[in-house]
């Protein structure tokens, strides 16, 4: 009930504290704290309230050292044991101490009396709770939990505070253990309470209880329906005093009896109204009130400068939730991701604050731009409308901006990616495609193998050709001399009877008449027009050998005078028929 | 001196064979084809679809076909939002010219925009390397460049068994290992490309949503659903029923009527 207060100012401080309801001919404390040695405050006191004693002053000192540091706090305390007589609401009005000229004035403490027919449940309850001996015990009327909801009816996205409340009349030492529901369907943002619960004494159908706020919430629907929220458990230890008959025990503070006790909240139903139709296209589920407002730092610079534009939502509503639709820009304007800086407080009225926006753009090139104004929607529960916001438009000059500012900042802006606007198949071929009859590849018919076949079988009888045209002119030497041989026997067929019958004189003659006969056809000449004398110019024109020649020229004179001498030739006739034989098969390897 | 004048006689003769290939058809008919054709374009570039695919439509009936006419009548069926008859005229294109830049661009255009989604099973990187060569030209370019390298190969053998200079010799030994290795290659490449042009595997789906079946009949529990547009292999025919493979290896029975064969 009663709460350090840590006054630490350079003045003096007052507090007063004093419990929110009590009962006609309760007594109760009223507390003032000082931290400074001061004479009792002045108070004016209401009517109904009789001083039993009092002030009773107490002081106290502490020191903490933190660190090696040392902070000394000074309190005084002054005490007032009050009783009422009337019921109905009264307020006691500010205090005010003095200490050198300074004054300090407490705020005003309101106080609701009650009945006192109260009474006399509260000390039923009392007993009833003492029959039940349980370890845990459940709820009852002495100690329950509740979620407190603002409203009950709200539209998607507009928010209510949920409160976590306890209420008991027992004495509780602690808590054993909490569960909050998790709120499904809802963002939630726990609004700050003190870390520590404080119990207030407050009046619920005629009853005085201890209350204490767990937890505050604001939560904002999400969904539309009924949505519910799922009940909370609390656990706390109670401590209960004994009473006993022994005086002793009295004496010395009696004894204590501790057990835990549970509660759970009953569930909590939440209608949610969807948002009606006909949202603008900038709506992005923005509930509440809002203001816009927008702004450049400048409205002329030059090309590659930055420039910013800075738009701020402010207002209150599910800000937390909130799109900002991202404003158009120049095309020729390279923007940079906006700067996000959110101020936004939870209160028991809802989240408000603002949320400011920074865009950095930068222009790439000269000329007079305009920004378009930001649009912004949101929807009203209290007028049940839609509201759409406009920013201001700003008209920017660009100038030429410096060369070598441009080659600094960004060294690539000229180039551009050729982006995709629409993708379609491509266009139909025209001309004559090509057409040709079904069915007509060429690859694989026969008249393709064909060719192969026809080329391999050619390449293959040429080159047959080839290697016998060799073979056969290796041949040709020995082909002539035989041809020669063959020649001279035929010529010297006569020769050779004459010969054999031993007839030399017309063996002789024999071998002249072959040796004209052969020159003739070789140089295709009469017999009659060849003579000893001319026969050797013409086979030297033919290329024949002067050594052959000259051999041709003694045959023939021997020959000559063999016949008309036939007993003077020494000469045997077997080897002139020889020579004979001889020179011709030479001429005939000579003459082509 | 001869072989010489027989050889160059040879080479001039197959060329004329080669260029005979390539001929186009009767003049008078060619004319005709050029009219419809010329129709054709006029009425696609002024969006009448339909009457641009019954004007190509009209020159393969009579018998005429070419990459270009496929992927054409492909574009005006595509245009009409006809998805499968665009695939299956994409995938013709591609099967008489596997390089035909914009047809795989159409088609891919094409298949993005079918309901079904199939991972294909892995395929392995030499593979795919492999595919890419052989696609890289039209099948008959495969078999002229095949024959130039045979013919350089065979240039080749004789300028060296004829010749009396070493230093022509030696160089046309590497040549006519180049003309060898290449002229395998292409023999290999155009074979590749006409057993895709003759397989008669390959289909496109034709029926809005079809069930794929266990067995070949329709009292066959249902295994999987493909949509119209999607490109299945024929594994085998049954009477009314086919056994399709889609991409992923997946395997059922559909009936005949649902498809059309590339």
């Amino acid at each position: 009930m009663i709460l350090p207060f840590a006054a630490t100012g350079q003045g003096v401080n007052i507090t007063g504290e004093a419990p929110n309801v009590v009962k006609v001919g309760e007594r109760f404390r009223l507390v003032y704290k000082v931290d400074a040695k001061t004479d009792a405050p002045h108070i004016e006191l209401p009517d109904v309230f009789t001083v039993l004693s009092g002030p009773g002053v107490s002081q106290s000192t502490s020191i903490q050292i933190i660190n090696g540091r040392q902070t000394t706090s000074f309190n005084l305390t002054f005490t007032y044991v009050l009783v009422a007589d009337k019921a109905g609401e009264y307020t006691i009005p500010a205090a005010e101490v003095e200490k050198d000229g300074e004054k300090a004035r407490s705020r005003p403490i309101s106080i609701e009396v009650l009945k006192s027919n109260a009474s006399q449940n509260q000390s039923q309850a009392q007993s009833n709770s003492k029959t039940q001996k349980q370890e845990v015990k459940s709820g009852g009327s002495d100690f329950f939990v509740r979620v407190q909801i603002s409203r009950n009816n709200i539209y998607q996205g507009e928010h209510l505070v949920a409160t976590l409340k306890l209420y008991t009349k027992l004495s509780l030492a602690g808590f054993e253990d909490i569960k909050f529901p998790s709120f499904s369907g809802f963002f939630n943002q726990e609004i700050e309470t003190p870390q520590q619960i404080s119990l207030q004494r407050e009046n619920v159908n005629g009853q005085i209880y201890q209350t204490g706020v767990i937890k505050k919430y604001v939560l904002f629907p999400q969904r539309s329906g009924k949505l519910t929220i799922d009940p909370f458990e609390v656990e706390a230890v109670v401590r209960e005093r004994v009473r006993s008959n022994d005086p002793f025990d009295d004496f010395f503070g009696g004894r204590y009896r501790r057990y835990t006790i549970k509660d759970e909240s009953p569930q909590t139903t939440v209608t949610v109204k969807p948002l009606p139709a006909g949202a603008p296209a900038s709506f992005s589920g923005a509930v509440g009130n809002f203001n816009l407002e927008t702004s450049v730092d400048k409205t002329s610079l030059k090309a590659n400068e930055s420039l910013t534009l800075t738009v701020k939502l402010t207002g209150e509503g599910n800000l937390k939730l909130v799109e900002m639709p991202k404003p158009e820009f120049p095309g020729d304007f390279e923007v940079y991701d906006p700067k996000i800086k959110p101020a936004i407080r939870v209160t028991p009225s809802g989240a408000r604050g603002s949320i400011t926006y920074e865009y950095l753009l930068i222009p790439r090139h000269e000329g007079t731009f305009e920004l378009n104004p930001v649009t912004f929607s949101y929807f009203n529960p209290a007028t049940r409308q839609y509201k759409t916001l406009k920013g201001q438009s700003f008209d920017i000059e660009v100038e030429k901006g410096d060369g070598s500012q441009s080659g600094v900042v960004v060294s690539n802006y000229s180039k551009q990616d050729v982006t995709n606007i629409g993708t379609d198949i491509r266009f139909i071929q025209s001309g004559n495609l090509g057409l040709r009859p079904m069915n007509t590849v060429f690859f694989g018919t026969s008249l393709f193998w064909l060719i192969y076949i026809l080329g391999i079988g050619l390449t293959i009888i040429v080159l047959l050709i080839r290697r016998k045209k060799i073979k056969e002119s290796a041949d040709q030497l020995r082909m002539r001399t035989k041809k020669a041989s063959k020649v001279s026997k035929k010529r010297l067929r006569a020769a050779a009877k004459e010969l054999k019958a031993g007839n030399d004189g017309a063996m002789y003659e024999a071998i002249l008449k072959a040796i004209w006969g052969y020159l003739a056809d070789k140089l295709t000449i009469d017999v009659a027009s060849l003579t000893r004398d001319n026969v050797g110019d013409m086979l030297k024109e033919q290329g024949v050998p002067a050594e052959i020649i000259e051999k041709l020229i003694k045959l023939i004179d021997d020959c000559e005078f063999a016949r008309y001498a036939p007993s003077a030739a020494q000469s045997d006739s077997k080897k002139v028929y020889n020579d004979a034989a001889d020179i011709i098969g030479k001429l005939e390897k000579q003459i082509k | 001196m001869m072989t010489k004048k027989l050889i160059t006689y040879i080479v001039t003769g197959w060329f004329a064979i080669v260029m005979a290939m390539g001929a186009t058809p009767q003049e008078n008919e060619a004319a005709k084809y050029k009219t419809w054709i010329d129709s054709a374009e006029a009425a696609y570039t002024n969006q009448d679809y339909s009457k641009a695919a019954d004007f190509y439509q009209q020159v393969l009936e009579h018998g005429m076909t070419s990459a270009d006419l496929h992927y054409n009548l492909g574009n005006a069926w595509y245009k009409q939002g006809a998805l499968p008859q665009a695939i299956l005229h994409y995938e013709k294109a591609l099967k008489y010219n596997p390089a035909h830049e914009d047809a795989r661009f159409n088609l891919q255009m094409a298949n993005s925009l079918i309901t079904d989604r199939i991972e294909p099973s892995h395929v392995p990187f030499y593979k795919r390397w492999y595919k890419q060569l052989w696609q890289s030209m039209p099948i008959d370019s495969w078999a002229v460049l095949s024959i130039v390298a045979f013919l350089a190969l065979i240039g080749a053998i004789l300028l060296f068994v004829f010749t009396r200079s070493i230093a022509l010799k030696k160089t046309v030994v590497p040549i006519g290992l180049l003309g060898l290795v290449l002229m395998i290659l292409s023999l290999t490449l155009g074979a590749e490309a006409r057993s895709y042009l003759e397989d008669t595997h390959k289909a496109i789906v034709f029926e809005p949503t079809l069930n794929v079946k266990s067995s070949p009949d329709n009292s066959g529990t249902d295994l999987f659903t493909i949509h119209e547009g999607l490109k299945v292999e024929v594994r085998q025919e049954l009477g009314e029923w086919s056994e399709i493979e889609i991409a992923d290896g997946r395997v059922g029975w559909v009936p005949n009527e649902s498809f059309k064969k590339v």
